[in-house]
């Protein structure tokens, strides 16, 4: 059944916009110009229910905006969209009741307040009946394992034990529709697998459709199945996550341990050099070459051992991103800094 | 009609009363405060009227009166009024108010029932009694039979000022930085402190129809006096159909404001 029914969306920002210096700051009190700035750009897709899909992009890609037009928060400049058959942006109680975001940048949680006054808030506002309320509230706690940090005041709370409550808060009344803006921003490792195993978990036990974005690959490639990639608010790929790299990058990486020192052997002739040690080379090469250049390298050099590896899934999104932007932009921040932390677990 | 916006008052109420704890000293402070505001507001009452018996037909009973009233709304302002519009400009501000929009609740409700400063009840209290006193003074009775009718002005005044700052914070919307109007509020408000009539015939036509100051201040405060001649003709009902106007208006461009922010925020 499709939950999640997206057709042409297009959200276009006006935007100030003026040279630095002096004069141009006074000129724009006075005359101000603005630039469009599409920030979506005609997305299609749909998401059926208990489906869990993964947003993929950089930062400024068009991921959040489209997860606020999903949810409610902003009217789409063009195009339609439909949630459980509701308009979000009429932001009807009745949808309001059935969908949830949690944004990992910005607290829902009274501050001065222990978590569970926050809990009691939220039930009301969602008129959640007492029993109802009880049991959620119950299995939740047990299952974000946060019993003994709530009737602390949430700015005591460490990151992570305050991402938890904010999990647990943003599904007390069962959401259908979860939307997840950066669950795990900032939470050390252990956490996030933690909250990854928790999501996980509700969406199998409730059959909740998930949306989620993350600047962590492996949030992405723990818990989705199926992705998609988005940058300059254009969809670049929807599909199955181990289609991607054969889609966006089709390389192999032939790992190659020497048996002893070779100098002045031309591997950049091969493909893209990753690494050069003394006995030790990382070669990336096209796909459809790569039985012949393997070939090769065995004929030509005392190879001890070697094998042929997929791409890691960082640095496939990186080098899509990084092709798809002009030189004196900023090459997709956020995916090149989880390929630059996979890169140091590169074998 | 369902009780669950009552419920939902409730609730908040109890949550704020709970938030008092975290913030003692900072309650006693302003309590201290406020009463330092009582003190010198009466010294201004005393020192005019050691020099004359009547300023424009308003004797000292008459001043003590006002400034008692001026005094209520002004805790009464304190109370609800504007924490909940701070908040809403934080909110706007830090992007939460994404939040609240997401709630299955009206969303202009929900951002005026937030933020509730019970403490400041002390001033609301403090202010009646001044109030009681100065009708004491010059009648040597409690004005009971008027009480009414200054409970409906004083909550009309209060709805009045509810409108303005609804007006003020969804300007929010559009400049992202306003927290100054907060000081240009309660220095306009200052001038409630005086009976309307003081002031030249110009000042007096703002302060009535385009900033309707005098339906705060004066007008209850006249209520409670028991002299409809101290007031333009007709004031209580004109306070009310100002009220009741400030709300429509206030609620249009609120939710005119909403649109836009939907419409262009990031």
């Amino acid at each position: 059944m499709t939950q999640i029914q997206v057709d042409n969306l297009c959200k276009t920002f006006r935007v100030p916009e003026r040279e630095g210096g002096f004069r141009a700051s006074v000129r724009s009190i006075f005359r101000r110009r603005y630039r469009q700035v599409h920030a979506v750009d005609h997305v299609t897709f749909s998401v059926e229910r208990g489906e869990i899909v993964g947003f993929l992009g950089p930062n400024g890609a068009g991921k959040t905006t489209t997860l606020k037009m999903l949810s409610g928060l902003l009217h789409p400049t063009e195009g339609a969209c439909t949630v459980m058959g509701h308009v979000p942006w009429r932001r009807e109680p009745a949808y309001l009741r059935r969908i949830s975001m949690l944004m990992g940048q910005r607290s829902q949680l009274a501050w001065d307040l222990p978590a569970l006054d926050s809990f009691l808030v939220h039930a009301a506002v969602y008129d959640l009946p007492k029993r109802q309320y009880q049991e959620t509230v119950e299995e939740l706690i047990d299952l974000l394992d946060i019993r003994d940090v709530l009737k602390k005041q949430v700015r005591t709370l460490s990151l992570g034990e305050r991402m938890k409550c904010e999990i647990c808060v943003s599904l007390l009344h069962r959401p259908e529709v979860l939307f997840l803006d950066e669950p795990t921003i900032g939470v050390d490792i252990t956490m996030q697998a933690r909250i990854r195993a928790f999501v996980a978990d509700y969406n199998k036990r409730y059959g909740a459709t998930i949306i989620l974005t993350s600047h962590y690959m492996a949030d992405v490639t723990a818990l989705c199945k199926r992705i998609i990639v988005i940058d300059h608010g254009k969809i670049l790929f929807d599909g199955r996550l181990d289609e991607l790299s054969a889609r966006l990058a089709p390389f192999k990486v032939i790992k190659i341990d020497l048996d002893r020192e070779i100098d002045g052997y031309d591997f950049s002739s091969l493909g893209d050099v990753l690494l050069r040690e003394a006995r030790k080379v990382l070669l990336q090469v096209p796909k459809r070459a790569t039985p012949t250049i393997t070939d090769r390298l065995l004929r030509e050099l005392p190879v001890l051992d070697l094998t042929i590896e997929d791409p890691p899934i960082e640095d496939v999104i990186a080098r899509a991103f990084g092709q798809r932007r002009s030189s004196d932009e900023n090459p997709g921040g956020e995916a090149t800094a989880a390929s630059g932390k996979a890169g140091k677990e590169f074998p | 009609m369902s009780l669950r916006p009552l419920k939902l008052i409730w609730l908040y109420f109890k949550v704020n009363i709970q938030n008092l704890a975290a913030y003692r000293f900072d309650m006693y402070m302003r309590i201290v405060v406020s009463i330092m505001h009582l003190i010198s507001e009466l010294m201004v009452v005393w020192i005019i009227f050691t020099g004359t018996q009547n300023v424009r037909g308003w004797q000292w009973q008459h001043m003590l009166v006002l400034v008692g009233v001026y005094r209520m709304v002004a805790g009464g302002i304190r109370i609800a009024i504007v924490p909940n519009m701070r908040k809403l400009l934080e909110d706007i501000r830090e992007g939460s108010l994404d939040f609240a929009l997401m709630r299955p609740v009206n969303t202009q409700f929900l951002i005026s029932i937030r933020e509730i400063v019970v403490y400041r009840v002390v001033d609301m209290i403090l202010g009646l009694c001044v109030a009681a006193f100065g009708c004491y003074k010059l009648t040597g009775q409690l004005p009971l039979d008027e009480a009414i009718l200054f409970a409906v002005l004083l909550a009309a005044g209060f709805v009045i000022v509810y409108g303005v700052w609804l007006i003020l914070g969804t300007l929010c919307f559009w400049f992202i930085r306003v927290q100054n109007i907060e000081m240009v509020f309660w220095n306009v408000f200052e001038a409630g402190r005086f009976p309307i009539v003081i002031y030249p015939p110009g000042v007096r036509w703002t302060l009535t129809y385009l900033i309707p100051l005098a339906f705060i201040t004066t007008v209850p405060a006249a209520a409670l006096i028991g002299q409809e001649s101290m007031l333009t003709p007709n004031a209580p009902i004109w306070a009310i159909l100002m009220a009741v106007a400030m709300f429509i208006v206030s609620n249009r461009f609120w939710r005119f404001g909403l649109r836009h922010y939907s419409g262009a925020s990031a």
